[in-house]
């Protein structure tokens, strides 16, 4: 019974990792074209989950994570790109950056720090905001990043690409880092800290009462969120081999915020089931667009389809499940869930009309 | 003796509004000190400003002879002073069991947590049964007495309770103070508690303050107050005199 209750305690992730694993096996058998959109999805998936550490946990939307994912890419291209291209059009970076060139999971990590660092310091200053000035405060910060980015010539190539970054991310590569990503996300989330920051999401006043300090483990969770997607960030960097602050603005945080509320924002399950059911909608859209051959016809949908279907489905799912896909709920054994859900709906309704 | 809890001119303003207007009251060591009076009569407001959900505007708010930080609702709670908020507020997604050990995450040490745990859960035998549910399926009643469950594991010598019988069924009201006088025998706890009503007050209160806009109208110990006219008096506001003029000697009268 206790070997049970301990094993009990980690069959969200472990499920959620093997579910993964499979989707990834059956991937990498198609074409080139299969394996370029499932190796995105596991990237989107390390970022998605990433995201999901902190809005999921503290119920704080969050629209600057792209932001952290762009500060993750570039420090881990500045780190790996040739040291000849550099010295030419990265003029501004320091010496050991701009003549150096370092492994690639080196360059990855310190992405994941540099993220972290930025998120300590405008974590500090957005966490005691509430609500959707927090939010909003969030959208700032994305936007002050694409600025920064796209002209900070000697150091990002301002509007011209940063070229010529080794792409060794491979579906399996991709896997193992959106494997770890899960499992961290949930241990945070069954930890100390995140227990607290779940119950200051459902009750502020309830929670600072029980001598929770809301900054504290807010800007925890937003600081290892930002870790996280910043590895997604170097991820996307070593898997396109080009890099231009544009791409990690409006199109991808509307793409991975819907991926987290299709979902479903209250479970891990949600946030990892998201990803896929929008890149499988996402997917298909684009297919339509490029048109289907049917004998001597081909049928198409009309460029733009794609945003407009994402939409649809977005909208369908806030009216028929506001609480996305999962409703909150992570996923266990079926045996181990239908017996708990029964005998707790049976007891509240057998209380219920007693009070 | 000095009081364990002491209120000294606190006033309150929000915005334009004045909520509390000059208030003092005393809590000591061990009582059951009742706070009584209409809706919007300042009885919530003073726990929060006890308990630094608020900014005080003026006055002193002492704990165990220690100036209480405004706004800092997390430290005084560290402080041995925890508030039960009005309505049940309970971390409804969480189940019944991280309910209450989000309450005992300040201890120091995991093992006297769980012993806390232990202990706690043993006054609240409704909620042992629900354990593994989610605190928002609970009922009224089992959700009220898991707020003052998770108060208890901060480990608190002071509980403030602000309306535990708001939404209640008499018998379920019954219960709470039951566990509330409990928890003062066996725990040593002292409780400060507001209430709308005064009946099931006079039986289970030490002392009795009575509130009206914003300030102390009436104090007396429940036996001086016990036929009720004072209270009303003090309560509705028609005879103002009666309360400045020393009340609780002339209500005993």
């Amino acid at each position: 019974m206790r070997f049970h209750r301990s094993l009990h305690g980690f069959v969200t992730p472990l499920v959620l990792i093997a579910s993964v694993a499979l989707i990834t096996f059956l991937g990498v058998l198609g074409g080139d074209q299969v394996k370029t959109s499932l190796t995105e999805m596991l990237i989107r998936m390390v970022v998605v989950v990433g995201m999901w550490v902190f809005v999921g946990n503290s119920g704080v939307i969050s629209f600057g994570h792209v932001g952290f994912m762009c500060v993750g890419a570039y420090a881990a291209a500045w780190a790996t790109v040739d040291p000849n291209w550099k010295s030419i059009m990265l003029t501004g970076l320091p010496d050991w950056l701009q003549n150096g060139q370092y492994p690639i999971p080196f360059a990855i990590m310190g992405g994941a720090v540099l993220a972290a660092a930025v998120a300590v310091l405008l974590g500090g200053a957005i966490m005691r905001l509430s609500g959707i000035a927090a939010s909003i405060a969030t959208f700032a910060f994305l936007m002050i990043v694409n600025s920064v980015y796209s002209n900070w010539d000697a150091v990002t190539g301002g509007t011209s690409s940063i070229i010529g970054i080794p792409t060794v991310v491979t579906p399996w590569v991709a896997f193992t880092l959106a494997a770890g990503a899960i499992f961290v996300a949930y241990a945070f989330k069954v930890s100390r800290y995140g227990l607290m920051l779940r119950a200051s999401r459902e009750d502020e006043v309830a929670a600072r009462a029980s001598a929770i300090n809301i900054v504290r483990v807010r800007l925890a969770a937003f600081v290892l969120s930002a870790a996280i997607v910043g590895i997604g960030g170097g991820l996307w960097a070593h898997f396109l081999g080009v890099l231009t602050a544009d791409t990690f603005y409006l199109s991808l945080s509307f793409i991975t915020l819907a991926m987290l509320v299709v979902g479903g924002l209250g479970s891990l399950t949600g946030a990892v089931l998201g990803v896929v059911v929008v890149t499988i909608v996402v997917e298909v859209l684009r297919a339509l667009e490029g048109g289907i051959a049917l004998g001597k016809i081909t049928l198409s949908l009309p460029p733009g389809s794609q945003e407009i279907g994402l939409g649809v489905v977005l909208a369908l799912i806030m009216i028929f499940r506001p609480s996305g896909l999962t409703r909150g709920r992570e996923v266990l054994w079926p045996r181990r869930r239908s017996p708990m859900t029964e005998v707790s709906t049976k007891t509240a309704t057998a209380l219920g009309p007693g009070e | 003796m000095t009081a364990m809890l002491a209120l000294a001119d606190v006033e309150v303003r929000y915005g334009r509004l004045v909520a509390l207007r000059g208030l003092s009251l005393e809590v000591g060591q061990g009582e059951i000190v009742c706070l009584i009076g209409p809706n919007g009569a300042g009885k919530s407001t003073t726990m929060a400003a006890i308990a630094g959900g608020v900014a005080r505007v003026a006055g002193s708010i002492r704990f165990e002879g220690t100036e209480l930080p405004a706004r800092k609702p997390e430290r005084i709670a560290r402080l041995g002073l925890s508030l039960v908020p009005e309505g049940r507020h309970v971390f409804g997604t969480l189940t019944v069991e991280e309910n209450l050990r989000i309450g005992g995450y300040m201890r120091p040490n995991a093992r006297e947590s769980a012993a806390a745990l232990e202990r706690v859960a043993g006054y609240f035998p409704k909620l042992k049964e629900r354990w593994r549910a989610p605190a928002g399926r609970l009922s009224g009643g089992e959700q009220q007495m898991l707020s003052i469950g998770r108060a208890l594991m901060t480990n608190p010598r002071l509980v403030m309770v602000d309306e535990p019988s708001l939404g209640l069924a008499p018998l379920i009201v019954d219960t709470v103070y039951e566990i509330l006088l409990e928890l003062r025998e066996r725990e040593g706890l002292t409780l400060l508690i507001n209430e709308q009503s005064s009946h099931r007050i006079l039986r289970f209160a030490d002392r009795i303050y009575v509130i009206r806009n914003g300030a102390i109208q009436l104090h007396g110990t429940a036996d001086e107050l016990r036929d009720g006219e004072a209270i009303k008096a003090a309560y509705f506001g028609f005879g103002a005199s009666v309360a400045q003029a020393g009340a609780p000697s002339g209500a005993a009268a």
